[in-house]
């Protein structure tokens, strides 16, 4: 079967409404159910399931795909403030010759246990007090295998470490007895020796806030730590390296402990005061500089590279942090909430004197994935969920590879009714960008998650495969890729 | 002569003398002590002056009632702490939260160090009783 006819296939089966196999998910409606992406799973494990599989997985895919979101946004009639406050589930999504299978599991943290027992939101009240960081750990946004474990990512406490097997809750990654509990962010990065690089942020430390650098090994021990005084009480999600530096974007979205003000406040986005940008030496953690940018807001990175005097990063680029800002309906809404999306973008940093700038590409893009095997250093290729502006439709369904070097750009298109999720690239062969695409997409039409591959050199030619859960899970945010 | 200084001493002392009355809950070891100071004013409470009293409970459960009578009636501030692992200090992590659990009145002190006048309450004559829960 070639992809051509597979998609054909795909498109019959599809309209035949899928009737093979168990479905639970709601009959096919004609319109499509965007809020499926923000509905609370409200079972606390999601029982194994095989999908239905077309076309064929290549060998490089046989693994599991673990995904990390929030997946209970609503207890007793109350929804959550924020999207980023719903408790993390991960999914484990398996690719065998036998075929794909789907397990989850919401991860066991002090909040999800006890709010479960109490069947309502409590945290922080007589009912349920709460202390430190790691009472209102969500575990919702990534992650990491780590010395044999899956460790479960949030960003203002610790990670917690599931059984990768069985995806149970192990308890908290404790690096140290003076850090546990601290913030840890959901985006390490791999150095080439196969160590990793993570940030903290802890605004409401000390009289100034403390930035948190951890350097640790593949086997879950701590390498180096070091921690400086924060330049302004600023926000990052994600931060990015080059083969000398760490770069942390501090957002000018300000927490203020005094006023109560958090960074999911509208008042505390701040312009005028631009964007901060904290360049650490990889060699010394504790020789720091600060740079400056306009003012902008970003959650992820690609690319970055030393340039002489000079940084360059790819980021996904925001004018301002409304997404900080808002609810579950204006999520749901998408594009229809009046807010422009994130635009890859190249952020060109001086280590001298002299302002940076940001230098925008034309995509819209978001959940940018690079070839791992060139960190730090000038790479072309960014697979990312590509925002189309000139649609209707409130969410898009859109995977492309944008080659920034030379302006090409290769998507593939879901279709109406279908958001595209975050895909990751498995590397296959020595090219930049030479391997496989795989990801998760939500039917919102038909109420299924699906799973694809794509050749990553290939795109616009569609799938080599993709299986069909008989279930729609929450839209996620990352995830990572096992082989075996 | 000395018997009746002592006599009106003990007069005096129980005409301005008013009881506080602690019911702690939420304890989540049942190990170590309840470490309690009552604080009359602001620099008592930031560790900076003396407290006008302080208790050293063992914990057996988790909820302690705690009686500290002979206080004058007037504004004051508990500030309390859990050490339950008895090494005489709140142990904190690298960015000073702690990791023990601890309380102020009003239960205020949920998302970081509460000032005095959150944390002040008035003891009555009759004496007063709170319920503090530990974080």
């Amino acid at each position: 079967m070639d992809r051509r006819t597979l998609l054909q296939g795909m498109g019959a089966a599809l309209l035949a409404g899928c009737a093979s196999g168990p479905r639970p998910a709601a009959a096919p409606t004609a319109a499509p159910d965007w809020a499926l992406g923000w509905r609370s799973v409200t079972a606390d494990t999601l029982a194994p399931v095989e999908a239905r599989v077309r076309g064929r997985f290549p060998d490089a895919l046989h693994g599991t795909l673990y995904r990390n979101g929030p997946a209970r946004l609503e207890r007793a009639g109350q929804r959550v403030r924020h999207w980023f406050d719903g408790d993390g589930m991960v999914q484990a999504l398996r690719v065998s010759p036998r075929g794909v299978t789907h397990h989850g599991r919401f991860v066991s943290t002090f909040k999800f246990q006890h709010e479960e027992r109490l069947g309502h939101y409590a945290l922080g009240t007589p009912e349920l007090p709460a202390r430190g960081n790691d009472a209102y750990n969500t575990s919702n946004t990534s992650v990491l295998m780590v010395g044999g474990e899956l460790l479960a990512l949030w960003e203002a406490g610790s990670a917690y470490r599931l059984d990768p097997a069985t995806l149970e809750t192990l308890g908290t990654k404790d690096w140290s007895p003076e850090l546990t509990g601290v913030p840890f962010s959901a985006h390490p990065l791999p150095e080439r020796d196969g160590s990793y690089w993570n940030f903290g942020i802890a605004p409401y430390a000390g009289d100034q806030g403390l930035m948190l650098l951890y350097h640790f090994s593949a086997d879950g021990r701590m390498l180096q730590f070091a921690s400086h005084p924060m330049p302004i009480p600023g926000y990052a999600h994600a931060f990015v390296q080059t083969e000398r530096h760490l770069i942390v974007v501090l957002a000018p979205l300000l927490w203020d402990g005094k006023r109560g003000v958090t960074w999911f406040d509208k008042e505390a986005w701040q312009p005028e005061l631009g964007t901060t940008v904290f360049v650490v030496d990889k060699a010394d953690l504790t020789r720091v500089v600060r740079r400056e940018l306009p003012a902008g807001f970003v959650f992820h990175f690609g690319h970055a590279w030393e340039d002489g005097d000079r940084l360059r990063a790819y980021a996904c680029w925001y004018e301002d942090s409304h997404f900080m800002h808002q609810t579950l309906e204006q999520d749901s809404q998408g594009r229809g909430n009046g807010h422009p999306p994130a635009r890859l973008a190249q952020l060109e940093i001086p280590l001298g004197t002299g302002e940076g700038r940001i230098i925008r590409s034309p995509y819209s893009a978001e959940f940018p994935v690079v070839d791992p095997r060139v960190p730090g250093r000038r790479g072309s290729t960014h697979f990312v969920t590509l925002e189309e502006e000139d649609t209707p439709l409130p969410h898009g369904g859109v995977i492309a590879r944008i080659d920034v070097e030379h302006g090409k750009v290769q998507r593939f298109d879901y279709g109406a009714g279908i958001i595209a999720e975050e895909h990751l690239f498995v590397p296959s062969g020595p090219r930049e960008g030479q391997g496989w695409l795989l990801g998760t997409s939500l039917d919102c039409t038909r109420g299924q998650t699906r799973l694809a591959a794509f050749d990553a050199e290939h795109l616009d030619d569609g799938p080599v495969a993709m299986a069909t859960l008989p279930r729609a899970l929450p839209l996620g945010f990352h995830g990572t890729f096992l082989k075996g | 002569m000395k018997r009746l200084i002592a006599a009106a001493l003990l007069l005096a002392a129980n005409a301005h003398a008013a009881t506080l009355t602690l019911d702690i809950q939420g304890l989540t070891k049942k190990t170590g002590h309840v470490l309690i100071a009552v604080h009359a004013d602001a620099a008592s409470f930031g560790d900076k002056g003396k407290p006008v009293a302080v208790r050293n409970v063992e914990v057996k459960d988790s909820t302690l009632t705690v009686t500290i009578p002979d206080l004058a009636p007037g504004v004051y501030a508990v500030s309390l702490f859990h050490d339950a692992n008895d090494n005489h200090k709140l142990d904190t992590n690298f960015i000073g939260i702690p990791k023990e659990g601890y309380g102020f009145s009003n239960n205020v002190g949920a998302r970081g160090r509460p000032s005095f006048a959150d944390a002040r309450f008035t003891l009555a004559a009759d004496g007063t009783t709170l319920t503090l829960t530990v974080f």
